[in-house]
Formats: C-alpha cells, structure tokens, sequence
C-alpha cells in the first residue's frame, strides 16, 4: 500500500455518516526496527479535514509555523472543523473509504494535538 | 525517555528533496511513500517512491496516468524505491546513505545528449 | 573590489526584471503615451521584489532550497504542475524575445538583418550556460548591462522640464488622450514585469550556485537592496527620456530605433554606442538568465541534479533542458514573429504564476523548520501580505483587462 491512498480518502464515522477527506498523516517514530538501525515511522493517526481543499500547509502545527498572520487566520477558517483521527479508532479501509469505530461527536479536534501534547 | 520523532507525511516528507549524505548530490523529490502493515495490523512507512510511477498514480487524472503510461512505455516496471533505513535526516530536504542508482531518463540523456557534446565532464571555467 | 562585485548577481537578476527587451520597450512606450503618470507603478514593483527577492534570498542561504523547489513542497504537485506549466510557457516566450531582442540590437550596429543575426546569439549564449563559470556569468553579463545608465546621463543632457516630469508623477491619472483601462493596463504590464516570478527563481538559484550560507545573508539583502532600486531607477530613466522626447512629439515607440532616439539627441553619437552595447548587454544578459531558469524550474520541480556548479555530465537532465528551451525559442523567432508582441502575451500567463510562485516563499520563510531563528519579522510579513493580496487582484484583473483594451492599443 502507499501512503498516498490514504491521503484524498474520504473518512466514514460508525453511523457511516461522511467526517471529511484525509489531509495528512501523523507518523511516529516507534514502529519496528528497521535494519537494527532505527525504528520505523508508524502511522500514529490521520488527519481529517470537513472540506474537499486538502492542504493545511502546516497551520495546524500549533508552534513551528505562525505567521503571516492573514493566512493563517484563512486557513484556520476554512479548516476549522478539522479532526485527528488515532489509528486505534480506524475499523477497515473499505474499497477507497476509511471506516471509523467512534461515532463522529466522540473524534478530538487536531488543537487537541498540541494543547495536550498526546504523542 | 525522549519521545519518539513525530513528522506529519504530506507536511515534511511528500514532495521535499531528496538528498544523497555523501556527496551532497540531488537524487529526486519524494513522490510517495511505501506502506506495509506491522504485527498488530498498524501500517507505517518502508521507503521512498519516485520517479513517475510513483508521482503519476499519486497525481492521478488525465496527467497522472499519462505520466505513468509514458513511464511503463519506455520499458518501467516499479518505481525505484530507497529503503526507509537508509534515510539519515529529515530536515528541510531527505538526507539518505547507500547506494543509489541512477535514474533511467538521467542515463538516457547523459550517454544520448549530454556526453557527446564537448565539455561535458570538464568544470566549467 | 570583490565586496562591489558580489552584488553582481543581484544586478544581473534585476536586469531581466526591470530593463529586458519586454521591459525597455513597454517602459519607453509608457513614457511616449503616458509620460510618467505610471512612476509610482515601477516604485511599488521595486518594493515589492526587494520583499520577496530578499525572502527568497534568506530562504536559499539558510536551508539551501531555491523557489521553485518550495512551490511544489508547499502546493503540492498538481498546484506545483499548474505553475510549472504557466511559468515554462513564459520562460520560452521571454528567451525567444530575448534572443530577438538582442539580434535586432546587434542589427542597429551593424546593420545586417536580425534574423541573420538570431542562430549566432542563440549559439553564443548557450555556449556561455554550457562552459562559462557562474560567477563569471554573473559578474560580466551584470556589469555590461550597467552599461544602460547612458539613458541617466541623456535624461540629464536633454535638460527635461523636471517641475514637468515631477508634476506627470506625483498625478497619477492617464492623460488626456488615454482612457483609465489602458493605464490600468500598462500598470498592471509593468508591475507584472517588475515582479516576474523568474527574477526568484534565477536569484534563489544563483544564491545556491554561489553557495550562500548564513554568514552570507548580508551579502543577499545587499544583492537586493542595491540591484532592483538600480533596475527601477534605469526603468524611471527611459520612461522619462520618452516622456521629454516622445510624448509633446505624440510618437508612439513600436520599435527599438525610436526608443534609443532620445540617447542619440541627448547624448550623441558616444551615447548611442553606449546605448546599443547596454540594450544588447541586458538583453543576452536576460536570454542567460531566463534560460538558465527553465532548467532550474524543471529541475527544482521533479528533483533533478540542477545546476552549474557541477559537471554538465552530472546534471544532464538541466542541461538537456535548457538545450531544448534554446532550440525552441530560436526555431520562433525565426518564424519573424515580433519579439515584442510575444512578451506582452505573456502577461497572460504571468497573471496566473505570480501568486503560485510568491505564496509558497512567503509560507516557507515564515517556517521556522526551515529557518530556524531566521524566519520572517512583522515588516516582511506585513509587506508580503500587502503585496499578495495586490497580487491576487491583479491576476483576476489582467486577462479581463487585457481582452478589454486589445492589449493595450
């Protein structure tokens, strides 16, 4: 599989109501070791935007990129239902869809990310 | 414990350039990524794609599968790929080691075009 | 003396922007017709690659990417791909400009026709990408194209009415045998010119062919802030030459001989030397520099080996691509169409590359992954922003307008 599959896809809650389109990936570096020399990059989570514009051109980090301030604010606009997904919440991947086990409400919003530093 | 690195796929390895360790040489952006799934069905990441069997299926519509039809025409099978071990750094480009082989278009063009032309291996002066 | 000459690439860079074969003919057009009622045009087009020049700059010297490397890590490859294929289309339209450009210059000192003159300036400057250094390219093509500061001298020569050409400045309205889409037009023309996405991909890639590091990023703002003010100021100097000259006499400049007429009555036979050396100088200064920069952006977009600074065996594909860009671009200038008309259609195309070029640079220098402690001050930001939005405007603006005035007739 490619990674690229993942990102575009559209994002299914348990009710199979539409949550939004992947717009990145959360990769952790704690996956198995790879030629004894150093782990993998698992995916850790997704990241699921409500609208079909894909990119997030890296607002959502809450420290490393700040300004300038008018194109943050449009982004943060635009994407501001923006969710994070941990894997252990994916059911299946379906055909090209992506199957949640959580219902919608229960999904932490990607500010979650940075105010609570969940790694 | 120091916690693990974390990188967010599109934001800081998609598309960035890759970079070979021992000569500071450009090698290819990372077109995309290749995933395989681990014990407990997690998937994560086991190399860097490139070239346009990686880029055109990624980019899809009319233009990807004409890269990709281009590509498999001159004779493609796989996309080259760099195994996730060899890459030393993520920085603002993909620092890998090991050994690399050249990509097929660059042989192409080196040996049909550029070679024959008088100059080609000197430094400029 | 090196101190002087390492701002030589910010010189040549400007040149393409501000006094190019495009560029000398429309600056001196809008003096015929306007006067210098569009000064205040070329200033905001000084500003506003100074701003971006210098990010871009920045940007090279600390992480080592130059700009169209970042459009496709910031867009993506489809937004990347839609920039690549708009700015690539320019590119050829502008060297085969240039390379015209600079025969019909060779044509008013010699006198042969240009067409004859075409295949030589083709071969002669590709000649110059393949084998001479960077740095030599740099500083000689840079400094021969100093050599239009003559049109500085005549304006002085041809004693203008300076409470005049002050008055048509600080009045900015078109005269009034104008009407307000033309010089909304020509204002749009000459803001895209002085800000052509190409001026950052050629200065970011010649700060990495010049292997720029931090300890370099004095060297890149004194690169900005001296070479693009010089540009404008040439800029400002043929439009006011014209406007004295052209303007009270209602000639409408079309060609190259009448734009450096105001040189020869105000400066003489030496004066017109000088002249026709400077225009071929900026014009094969930007054939090299707009040349060099398709094979940059091709490069930079699908991660290819680019650049001087290695054996042409090493970076093949570069190389191969600025052959090709060269071969095109004389095979069309030797279909006789008009250089000049060309360039101006590319205004079209600018339209759509400027906010997809100048985007990505304004997010990447305000990342501190890339820049560390280098990123972006409140005053970049601020102008950067101005700058995008006027941007962003002037590309819904340009091709309405440009349909609606036939191109400025």
């Amino acid at each position: 599989m490619r990674l690229s599959d993942l990102l575009g896809s559209p994002v299914r809650d348990s009710s199979g109501e539409v949550v939004g389109q992947v717009a990145d990936v959360r990769l952790v570096q704690d996956g198995p070791l790879l030629r004894q020399v150093q782990h993998a990059f698992r995916v850790a989570g997704l990241i699921v935007v409500a609208r079909h514009t894909g990119r997030l051109f890296g607002y959502e980090r809450g420290p490393a990129i700040k300004g300038p301030w008018l194109v943050k604010v449009l982004v943060r606009a635009l994407h501001h239902n923006t969710r994070y997904v941990p894997w252990e919440q994916v059911d299946r991947i379906d055909g090209a869809d992506i199957l949640l086990r959580v219902p919608k409400r229960d999904l932490a919003h990607v500010s979650d990310l940075y105010s609570e530093r969940i790694s | 414990m120091t916690r693990a690195r974390v990188l967010h796929a599109q934001l800081h390895l998609l598309d960035r350039q890759v970079v070979h360790d021992r000569d500071g040489r450009l090698v290819c952006k990372v077109d995309d990524l290749e995933l395989d799934f681990d014990d407990q069905g997690r998937p994560y990441v086991t190399a860097i794609l490139m070239g346009p069997l990686a880029l055109g299926p990624r980019m899809g519509g009319v233009l990807g599968r004409l890269m990709e039809g281009a590509a498999r025409l001159l004779g493609a099978q796989a996309p080259p790929r760099i195994p996730m071990a060899d890459v030393s750094r993520v920085a603002s480009a993909v620092h890998v080691g090991g050994d690399l082989e050249r990509p097929a278009l660059e042989r192409w063009v080196r040996t049909r075009l550029i070679e024959p032309i008088p100059g080609a291996r000197h430094e400029a002066e | 003396m090196k101190k002087f000459l390492g701002i030589t690439l910010g010189i040549l860079t400007a040149i393409g922007g501000f006094v190019d074969i495009g560029d000398l003919v429309a600056n001196a057009l809008v003096g015929s017709r306007f006067g210098m009622s569009l000064a205040w045009v070329v200033l905001l087009g000084v500003v506003g690659i100074c701003v971006f020049a210098e990010m871009s700059g920045r940007i090279a010297a600390v992480s080592g990417r130059a700009v169209f490397d970042l459009v496709r890590e910031r867009l993506g490859p489809r937004a990347g791909l839609a920039n690549l294929g708009a700015s690539f289309f320019i590119l050829v339209m502008t060297v085969a400009a240039e390379i015209g450009g600079a025969a019909l210059a060779l044509e008013l000192a010699t006198g042969l026709n240009y067409l004859l003159c075409v295949p030589a300036v083709a071969f002669a400057a590709w000649l110059v990408m393949w084998r001479v250094r960077f740095e030599t390219l740099e500083r000689v093509f840079g400094l021969a194209g100093l050599a239009l500061v003559i049109f500085v001298v005549a304006l002085w020569q041809l004693g203008p009415d300076w409470g005049q050409l002050w008055h048509q400045a600080s009045h900015p309205a078109p005269p009034q045998d104008e009407g307000v889409p033309t010089y909304l037009y020509y204002a749009i023309a000459l803001l895209g010119g002085a800000m052509t996405p190409y001026e950052v991909f050629f200065f970011s890639s010649g700060g990495v062919e010049e292997k720029w590091t931090r300890r370099d990023l004095s060297v890149s703002r004194a690169n900005v802030l001296i070479g693009f003010p010089l540009g404008g100021l040439l800029s400002l100097a043929i439009a006011a030459c014209a406007a004295t000259v052209l303007l009270p006499a209602h000639v409408q400049v079309d060609s190259l001989d009448q734009m450096v007429l105001p040189v020869a009555l105000g400066a003489g036979q030496v004066g017109l030397g000088l002249v026709i050396l400077g225009v071929f100088a900026a014009t094969f200064g930007a054939t090299l520099e707009v040349a060099l920069s398709s094979g940059y952006s091709l490069s930079q977009y699908f991660g290819w080996q680019w650049g001087k600074f290695v054996r042409p065996r090493e970076a093949a594909r570069f190389h191969a691509t600025i052959l090709v860009v060269m071969v095109v671009a004389t095979a069309l200038i030797l279909t006789t169409i008009d250089p000049i008309m060309v360039t101006e259609y590319s205004l079209v195309f600018s339209a759509a590359a400027l906010p997809l070029t100048y985007l990505p640079v304004l997010m990447i220098a305000n990342d501190r992954d890339y820049m560390q402690d280098k990123v972006n001050g409140i005053f970049s930001n601020t102008l950067g922003t101005i700058f995008m939005i006027l941007l962003v405007a002037v590309s819904i603006a340009a091709i309405p307008l440009m349909l609606a005035t036939k191109a400025g007739q």
